[in-house]
């Protein structure tokens, strides 16, 4: 080979390994864009999701309402128990997912993890098919070519392997929005959505000394058992069982006259109303004082 | 070994290497593809989801409405409604009719929803490039959408900006129409829900008040006390005027009316009538209870 073509093909060489340094550059660039889409993408999913999931928790609180207000009758209690199933079933299987993603994230061992994924979902899915009704096509993530592998997790930048979780999660939230969906049209309210508005007059007490001073609390009051479902009431402590509408009877002896004490004293007594479901875990407190009047001897 | 043959060994290895790294490349970037596709069907499920819950939130507004005696007022929010939703409708049937030219252009494998040309950059060039006839209509539909939007919606509905195309594969450009329609989505159902607040029947705010009722004033040591504990749905506004035998009675910021009246000298039975007035909605309201109670001495 002459000295000419000699520098030719070096020449050759190294204009070919400009152009693929050139290349790399492009590749790099290229490949950092499509990961700040895959990212943007994950966010709108995972906003989605959030969204999702809210709305989930608000129809599982709706049927639970519902089933209050039909005064827990032993079906409808059936329906809720599995609703509630549902919700959990869901949460375990994401709590997973967000294990992983934590695992991930502190590049703590997550392959064994990952590698149990699949598994979970089919468990999971073999459970929350139960209640989607057939029309459904019930989607089983990791099966088919479409989805990324739990191994290709490893292999994947960091924010892309983190957005292959959303997916997931969108998979799970759009079955449990299903089988919610059918729990609650299980059931069914026969409230109208209309409560009976009218005046309410709750006296201080029901008796009064002649000429005496009668006081009394007036409501403009919506009426219905149906909000006060699941009501828990305690006086002083304890639970009250008794109903007396609109409300729950109080009993209980005052305490006994003390050595040298005032023939009327006053005392009071403590109440607690815990609301479950609506409004949810409301806690209403109020003190009562009554007098202790020593009746005289005859 | 000559100096020509160590530097054209050298050479020969760089470009072997570049080789290789730029497979390498290759693959991550196909496999980012992958991922991508994988965000993209989850966020196009999402978007079915949501212009579902579109349709039943103009449902509900038209439903609200009749409730409300079709008030000319509300029926032209409804109209404005549906003229944005018909609006965004359309676009968003453009952005998944481009979509579908771009899979046909870009072939379909045997796995549903995978591509077999996804890093095909032409097929985008010539549908939504610089100066084409679907990037003119995409941004003249965009441009009426975002000024529809901009006209109804809350402060906080940003609308989305027209994106670019620019050299993108054919994936990403996928991508890029699927987040575009989410993001309108997402506008659509939040200017929704700010025109649907204000729609309907005032209603009154309501509260959870506890209150208790003593059988008698006094109790004498030992003896068993006796009273109710109630709960009541409170309903208060401003306009609540209130009354104790046609007398008025002052109402506190709370809405709640406290009665206080000397009891008549006459033991035995007795009553009083509570009477509330307000006026909603435009018309007067009179809700009236008798109360009665005992006249005991103690």
């Amino acid at each position: 080979m002459t000295k000419t073509s000699q520098w030719f093909l070096l020449l050759g060489l190294t204009v070919g390994l400009a152009a693929e340094g050139y290349a790399y550059q492009r590749e790099q660039a290229s490949q950092q864009r499509r990961l700040a889409r895959i990212s943007t993408l994950a966010d709108q999913l995972r906003a989605n999701n959030q969204q999702r999931a809210q709305a989930n928790t608000a129809t599982v609180r709706s049927i639970a309402h519902i089933v209050c207000q039909n005064y827990n009758q032993a079906a409808y209690q059936v329906i809720l128990a599995e609703t509630q199933q549902i919700q959990a079933r869901t949460q375990s299987l994401l709590d997973t997912v967000n294990l992983l993603r934590r695992r991930l994230q502190t590049d703590v061992a997550s392959t064994a993890l990952a590698n149990q994924l699949p598994a979970h979902f089919d468990q999971y899915i073999a459970f929350v098919q139960r209640y989607i009704p057939k029309k459904h096509y019930v989607l089983t993530p990791f099966a088919g070519e479409r989805w990324l592998q739990p191994r290709e997790l490893g292999e994947l930048p960091l924010p892309a392997a983190l957005a292959a979780l959303a997916p997931l999660e969108a998979v799970v939230r759009r079955h449990e929005a299903r089988a919610l969906q059918t729990q609650a049209e299980k059931i069914s309210s026969n409230w109208d959505g209309f409560d009976k508005i009218g005046a309410l007059a709750v006296p201080t007490t029901e008796t009064v000394a002649p000429g005496g001073i009668y006081q009394a609390q007036l409501f403009l009051a919506q009426a219905g058992h149906r909000d006060f479902c699941n009501l828990e009431m305690t006086a002083n402590g304890v639970l009250l069982t008794q109903p007396n509408a609109p409300g729950m009877q109080v009993r209980f002896a005052a305490p006994a006259r003390r050595p040298g004490q005032h023939d009327t004293v006053w005392a009071h007594w403590h109440g607690t109303i815990r609301a479950t479901f609506f409004p949810p875990d409301t806690v209403l407190q109020l003190d009562v004082p009554y007098l202790i009047v020593q009746r005289p001897a005859r | 070994m000559s100096r020509f043959a160590l530097t054209l060994t050298l050479l020969l290895l760089a470009a072997l290497g570049g080789g290789y790294v730029g497979y390498r490349q290759q693959q991550a970037q196909a496999q980012r593809g992958h991922l991508l596709q994988q965000l993209d069907n989850a966020l196009t499920a999402q978007n079915n989801e949501t212009a579902k819950q579109t349709a039943e939130t103009l449902r509900s507004m038209a439903e609200t409405i009749a409730k409300n005696r079709n008030q000319p007022a509300e029926m032209a929010v409804l109209h404005r409604a549906e003229a944005l939703s018909s609006r965004i409708q359309r676009l968003c049937d453009t952005l998944r009719t481009y979509q579908q030219l771009l899979r046909r252009a870009a072939g379909r494998e045997a796995a549903p929803n995978s591509l077999a040309q996804p890093e095909a950059t032409a097929p985008v060039a010539r549908l939504l490039g610089s100066g084409t006839r679907g990037q003119r209509a995409l941004h003249q539909q965009l441009a009426a959408c975002t000024d529809t939007l901009r006209r109804l919606g809350a402060a906080t509905a940003a609308p989305p900006a027209a994106p670019a195309f620019a050299n993108l594969p054919i994936v990403e450009a996928l991508a890029v129409l699927t987040q575009l329609e989410a993001q309108l989505r997402a506008s659509e159902a939040r200017t929704l829900r700010h025109l649907a607040r204000p729609l309907g029947a005032a209603r009154l705010p309501t509260r959870l008040v506890a209150a208790a009722t003593a059988e008698r004033a006094s109790v004498a040591p030992g003896d068993t006390y006796r009273a109710r504990l109630v709960v009541v749905k409170s309903l208060a506004t401003v306009a609540t005027r209130m009354f104790c035998n046609g007398q008025p009675v002052p109402v506190g910021p709370d809405g709640v009316g406290r009665v206080r009246f000397r009891a008549p000298a006459k033991p035995g039975p007795a009553s009083w009538t509570a009477t509330i007035r307000l006026n909603q909605n435009g018309r007067d309201t009179t809700f009236a209870v008798r109360v009665p109670y005992r006249v005991a001495p103690r």
